[in-house]
């Protein structure tokens, strides 16, 4: 193949570009978008009506807001980037050449972003009295930077769901602006306010402020929030109306997966416990006792947390088995290449399998082509462990079942290789999960050779 | 041997604006990148020194140092977006394959950047942070800040060396010496660049009445420069591919701008008076321009022949596929459409390749099964039996598991599996037999039979750990017609042998008697689909 292989232990690939990605989302969409557009409005309102709680409310949260979102939430955002450039290169370098223009203006937009987030953050003390409306205005900047950020970032990433045209004529335009962008971005901005409401009811709940304040503070951060919820639920609905049901029908099994999909009521009724949850923390926000928001806004903040990240593993799964749909699979081989590499070899036509100093043996070559069929999801020994999913399958039939993976599974690549290469696979796979061979690197996917052991 | 090939996607931007943009975005990034290490490097060293020395805290303005870190980690971070992009869009193929050669450690980085940068800001902007903790923290920030040039450097000096890759790999992702070396001075070289320039800039920031502290800093600055020279002509002197004119003369610019401004600096400190700013800053300027122009020079001549040979090869590949993509495209529109949520769809797409359209076993993948699929369109069965085995599959078998199908398509699968193949549905008796054969197929039941499939036909003990295990035939039976035929002929790839010595009127009393396990759901005969009474198995 075009790049050798790697995938983190245990973890896997998917999870592992996942847990650094979720954490982003929160961070900039929360903190970035949502509550520095809070924090602005506060001392906007501090400036306005001259109530000194409001200038204290937003410089307690500015704080750590913005030691958080450049210290974690801007590396973490260039972390997706990190990470995914060592775990699917071919696909990333496809993406970045489709979508160039996108990504370098939004790093213009990200350049500008953080100018005026430390321009507002250092100024704070000094542009005071005459200067504090220019202060509040250079907050106001940042805002639709974010959200002008969240647009050509969104299109990418609705992109590698609803293709739309693309595949059949190459127009950026029809990829861009493809179906699910729209609701996609309404979501994420009610995201945005969502989180970010939540955080500063967190601060609101937690810190010292007087009754009048909490009350007329809470009573504002609870309309962000409940707009924020409905704009959130509708956008939802419009997004996964927008999803082709080919993909649409596996939403529900991304989330619960085999050892949980028999409990497709009890996910309904958690769902529905998250959204009443944090209507009830609005309501807990609008009301005169302290303790109610105490317990309801950080409850309502993991609900928050767990929505969004359940949105994520939605999105991210069902594109299965694609990640450009129409042109690559997920295991980052061109859909026109799967044919060609059934009739040429796939061992012998990877340079980086040529290159290494593997003896050649049968192992060698199973565990090739499992990395770079099955590798982009299934690890040996961690999460999808294909020998907790191969248990129990002859050896014949999973040289059977590999040949047909994405009819039996829609969600799963076809297999690129020869027939002989397809029992070779197999072959080696049984022999993993009967625990006839070993894995010595399970990063490299180097078994046992012999008495040679790397 | 296989030629690597370039992406198959067209780069977006020709090669010369990709240069210049690369080289303009690659200098915004690496100034604040040195800015952010030098100011962390003098921030701890200070801090330290003071500590020990039991200074105040302010003895040597380290908050003014400290202060501006935020500042620089923050636009090195958001600058380095940039060639990064252009790098990965411009040599896709040296840089990833340099990226996940060493993932380990690139993947680290971004854990890495987390706590170093919170280890610095956290106690530097928020309060009430004493100043033990806070030496510790930064020292702690420092040493992990000092591994991420390490680690691009790493990345750099791989993918500007294409040949050395099979090498690598033979040492166990390992740098061979000759590039070890390089990639040790070219690390020092940052280190260095860093003291340089995060000393001059906190010196220029210094007010001139804080002399003392100005002097440090630039005696840090020129000791700094010192030491690059000596360093520089280390690097360049074990470079491991001799530099082409251009990147000489770049080299050279730098080396001048940087004896200038040693001597400038010395002469003014001589005279009693500090560097001015502005001669400063340009002679920096020039100073990082030409060197960073003469390392793009340099690993141009890594990148640009690989470029030729992976665009060459691209070309070929991309003939290679073209009498596929059509198909393949065909195919990815039919897939959209195709919508896994009937029982006929499903069937069809995931069953049907091994059980056939109508269930007879013998689908296209049948014959590559030493295991036999089950004829499932001339058996009968429990639906909980049929939702086990969807659930679980069949152990030793090819019959895999289904539960990625949730339990509204798994029930629309068994409707529409009912509806054509009567899977549900009454078994069939079989015709009666003479009760002398009923009593001698009661006789092999017990003395043969019901060894494996038990007295009761639920499967004797011994034989629940087979793989496969024998079928409980209170919930599965096959059509008498199909186990007779099993009988006769055993099942492939089974304990299930073939007795066709057994008379047939024994056979098909054994039949009667499997299917009659079947509890409650025996119908008289007649009772069967047509086409299944019609047609034979095997």
């Amino acid at each position: 193949m075009a790049f050798p292989f790697f995938q983190v232990p245990y973890l896997g690939n998917g999870m592992t570009i996942a847990l650094n990605a979720v954490l982003h989302v929160f961070l900039s969409h929360g903190i970035a978008i949502g509550l520095i557009a809070l924090i602005v409005h506060a001392e906007w309102r501090g400036w306005r009506t001259g109530n000194a709680e409001w200038e204290r409310y937003a410089r307690t949260m500015i704080v750590p807001a913005v030691v958080i979102i450049t210290a974690v939430g801007a590396v973490t955002g260039a972390g997706i980037w990190f990470i995914v450039s060592a775990l699917a290169p071919r696909g990333l370098g496809s993406m970045l050449r489709l979508f160039f223009w996108p990504w370098f203006i939004e790093w213009m937009v990200f350049t500008l972003e953080v100018i005026v987030i430390l321009f507002y953050y250092y100024t704070w003390k000094s542009w005071t009295g005459s200067r504090k409306g220019w202060h509040v205005l250079l907050g106001a900047l940042y805002t639709p930077l974010g959200i002008l950020s969240a647009v050509l970032i969104t299109g990418i990433l609705g992109f590698m769901l609803t293709s739309d045209g693309w595949p059949w004529s190459g127009s950026f335009w029809q990829a861009f602006l493809n179906p699910t962008f729209a609701p996609q971005l309404l979501l994420r901005i009610a995201i945005c306010f969502g989180i970010g409401s939540l955080v500063a009811l967190l601060f609101i709940a937690f810190g010292r402020w007087s009754a009048s304040f909490r009350r007329e503070a809470g009573r504002f951060h609870a309309a962000v929030l409940l707009t924020s919820l409905l704009g959130g639920l509708l956008a939802a609905f419009w997004y996964f109306g927008a999803v082709p049901r080919t993909f649409g029908v596996f939403a529900v099994f991304s989330v619960l997966t085999s050892h949980l999909i028999e409990y497709e009521t009890l996910f309904w009724a958690i769902n529905g416990v998250a959204v009443l949850v944090i209507a009830i923390a609005a309501l807990a926000a609008r009301g005169r006792r302290r303790w109610t928001l105490r317990i309801a806004a950080p409850l309502a903040l993991l609900f928050m947390l767990s929505l969004v990240t359940e949105f994520e593993r939605v999105r991210e799964f069902i594109r299965g088995p694609y990640l450009m749909p129409g042109y690559m699979y997920a295991n980052e081989v061109l859909l026109a290449e799967v044919p060609l590499m059934q009739q040429r070899s796939a061992v012998q036509g990877s340079w980086w399998y040529q290159a290494s100093p593997a003896v050649g043996t049968v192992d060698e070559q199973g565990a090739h082509l499992f990395a770079q069929n099955c590798g982009v999801c299934h690890t040996i020994g961690g999460l999808n462990d294909i020998t907790d999913r191969l248990k129990g399958r002859s050896r014949d039939g999973i040289y059977v079942l590999a040949g047909y993976t994405s009819r039996m599974v829609p969600f799963m690549a076809p297999f690129g290789g020869t027939d002989a290469e397809r029992r070779i696979m197999a072959d080696y796979l049984y022999r993993l999960t009967a625990g006839e061979t070993e894995v010595v690197a399970p990063s490299r996917f180097l078994p046992t050779i012999g008495e040679d052991t790397r | 041997m296989t030629r690597l090939h370039d992406l198959l996607l067209a780069p977006p931007l020709g090669d010369g604006v990709l240069q210049v943009l690369l080289f303009v975005t690659f200098v915004m990034h690496f100034l604040f990148v040195l800015l952010l290490l030098g100011t962390a490097i003098l921030a701890v060293v200070f801090e330290l020194r003071d500590a020990l020395l039991r200074r105040s805290e302010d003895d040597i303005s380290t908050r003014r140092i400290a202060r501006s870190f935020l500042v620089h980690k923050s636009v090195a971070v958001v600058l380095g977006v940039a060639p990064l992009l252009l790098i990965q869009v411009g040599f896709t193929v040296p840089f990833f394959s340099a990226v996940v050669l060493f993932a380990p450690w690139w993947l680290s980085l971004v854990l890495l950047m987390i706590v170093a940068f919170l280890a610095f800001d956290f106690p530097e902007h928020m309060e009430g942070v004493r100043r033990g903790a806070k030496l510790a923290l930064w020292t702690v920030s420092l040493a992990v800040l000092l591994v991420i040039p390490g680690v691009f450097v790493l990345i750099l000096t791989t993918a500007e060396h294409a040949g050395a890759w099979p090498e690598i790999l033979r040492l166990g992702i390992q740098l061979p010496p000759e590039l070890g070396l390089h990639w040790v001075l070219r690390y020092l070289h940052v280190l260095g660049a860093a003291i340089v320039f995060g000393a001059a800039f906190h010196a220029i920031r210094t007010p001139a009445q804080e002399a003392r502290q100005k002097a440090v800093l630039v005696r840090w600055a020129y000791g700094g420069l010192l030491a690059q020279i000596v360093i520089g002509v280390l690097l360049y002197a074990w470079l491991p591919r001799d530099p082409e004119a251009a990147a000489n003369v770049a080299v050279a610019l730098g080396v001048t701008a940087a004896v200038a401004l040693l001597g400038y600096t010395f002469l003014r400190r001589a005279a009693g008076g500090f560097p001015r700013p502005r001669t400063v800053i340009t002679l920096l300027a020039l100073l990082l321009v030409s060197m960073l122009a003469g390392r793009q020079f340099l690993q141009n001549q890594g990148f640009l022949p690989l470029l030729g040979d992976l665009r060459e090869a691209r070309q070929e590949r991309l003939d290679a596929l073209a009498p596929h993509r059509a198909e393949a495209l065909a195919a990815y529109g039919d897939d959209l459409a195709m919508v896994h949520d009937t029982g006929q769809r499903i069937y069809k797409r995931a069953c049907a390749f091994c059980h056939n359209v109508v269930g007879r076993g013998d689908g296209p993948a049948a014959a590559d099964l030493e295991i036999p699929p089950e004829a499932v369109g001339f058996a009968r069965m429990s639906p909980a039996y049929l939702q086990k085995v969807l659930h679980e599959g069949i152990p030793g078998t090819g019959m895999p598991y289904f539960s990625y199908y949730d339990e509204a398509k798994r029930r629309r699968l068994l409707e529409y599996m009912d509806r054509t193949m009567h899977i549900f549905g009454p078994v069939p008796a079989g015709e009666p037999v003479a009760p002398e054969v009923q009593a001698q197929a009661e006789e092999v039941w017990m003395q043969t039979c019901s060894s494996c499939h038990g007295t009761d036909g639920r499967g004797a003990e011994l034989s629940r750990r087979y793989e496969p295990p024998p079928p409980d035939f209170t919930q599965f039976v096959p059509l008498p017609d199909r186990a007779e035929e099993v009988i006769a002929g055993g099942y492939r790839g089974t304990m299930m042998f073939a007795y066709e010595d057994l008379a047939p009127d024994v056979r098909h009393a054994l039949a009667r008697k499997v299917v009659a396990f079947r509890e409650g759901e025996v119908a008289p005969e007649g009772d069967v689909a047509p086409a299944q009474r019609r047609d034979r198995v095997r």
